[in-house]
């Protein structure tokens, strides 16, 4: 089942998919997700990811779980994987965690978007 | 000299000193966001946490009930997951107990922050839910989440 809140934009092998939904603790939504970006993982093995979470208000930790995977697969490609937009309502949850120690995460999506541009994999 | 058992092996947990609910649903993990809506309503009414720090309070039973009809009962509908909310003058509390066949919590910690063990896909649950409860305690092999937290002022009064 596709994921009818995400919007993926893509560009040659840069892909950003904006989440435009503010809770995404529900497991039928994370796997819908889930399907959605492991379609992308499939579909560019060097990858530059950005993930969108400007919308986003509340997360639980298997959606954790899930950027914790596409860190992992993504960095094996060595493609780029970028987390963007955490407000404040959900930045604690990777400091507590100690995810903001090993994943990417940037304010503004757009200025990652355009680095990845000027300076393609 | 009796060495005392570990918390997660411990039978029972505390019997609050006032029970305010007690619920018994299946573990359907799509009720289980009506299921937080509806004791948000009761934490609410009873004042115990304030507005600002709500999130926190629902990610909190997110995880919980997830661990409970997921892991614990592996999303068997047939196995009923329990709830109660109690409560004394100062502190609120949640007992969470399933069927299954129990786990270590200790295995949960992330506290080497080594990449391996940042990097682990599972076990941030119990991480996040211990960050904002006052305590966190596994009862009856880890078939039993217990949690306290004093009560808030709401700022209404």
């Amino acid at each position: 089942m596709a994921a009818d809140f995400l919007t993926v934009h893509t560009y040659d092998s840069i892909v950003v998919a904006v989440v435009g939904k503010d809770r995404l603790t529900d497991v039928a939504s994370i796997n819908a997700l889930d399907v959605d970006i492991q379609a992308q993982l499939d579909r560019h093995p060097r990858i530059s990811l950005l993930i969108d979470l400007s919308q986003v208000t509340a997360m639980s930790s298997q959606m954790l779980g899930k950027l914790v995977a596409y860190h992992k697969v993504i960095k094996k490609g060595k493609g780029r994987f970028v987390v963007a937009g955490s407000g404040p309502a959900i930045a604690p949850l990777f400091k507590v965690t100690k995810l903001n120690k090993v994943l990417d995460l940037q304010a503004d999506a757009q200025k990652v978007i355009m680095l990845w541009k000027r300076k393609p994999l | 000299m009796t060495e005392a058992l570990p918390q997660a092996f411990a039978e029972t947990a505390p019997v609050p000193q006032h029970s305010v609910l007690i619920d018994r649903v299946p573990s359907l993990i799509q009720v289980k966001e009506q299921l937080i809506d509806r004791y948000a309503a009761l934490v609410e009414t009873q004042g115990w946490v304030p507005a600002t720090e709500l999130a926190w309070w629902q990610l909190c039973l997110e995880e919980l009930l997830t661990n409970a009809m997921l892991h614990g009962n592996e999303g068997d509908p047939d196995l009923l997951v329990e709830v109660e909310f109690g409560c004394d003058d100062q502190a609120w509390t949640c007992r969470i107990t399933d069927h299954g066949e129990g786990f270590d919590p200790s295995a949960q910690r992330l506290s080497s922050g080594d990449d391996d063990t940042l990097l682990r896909e599972h076990g941030r649950g119990i991480v996040l839910v211990r960050e904002w409860v006052d305590d966190l305690r596994y009862y009856d092999s880890g078939r039993t989440a217990w949690l306290k937290r004093r009560i808030q002022p709401t700022g209404d009064d």
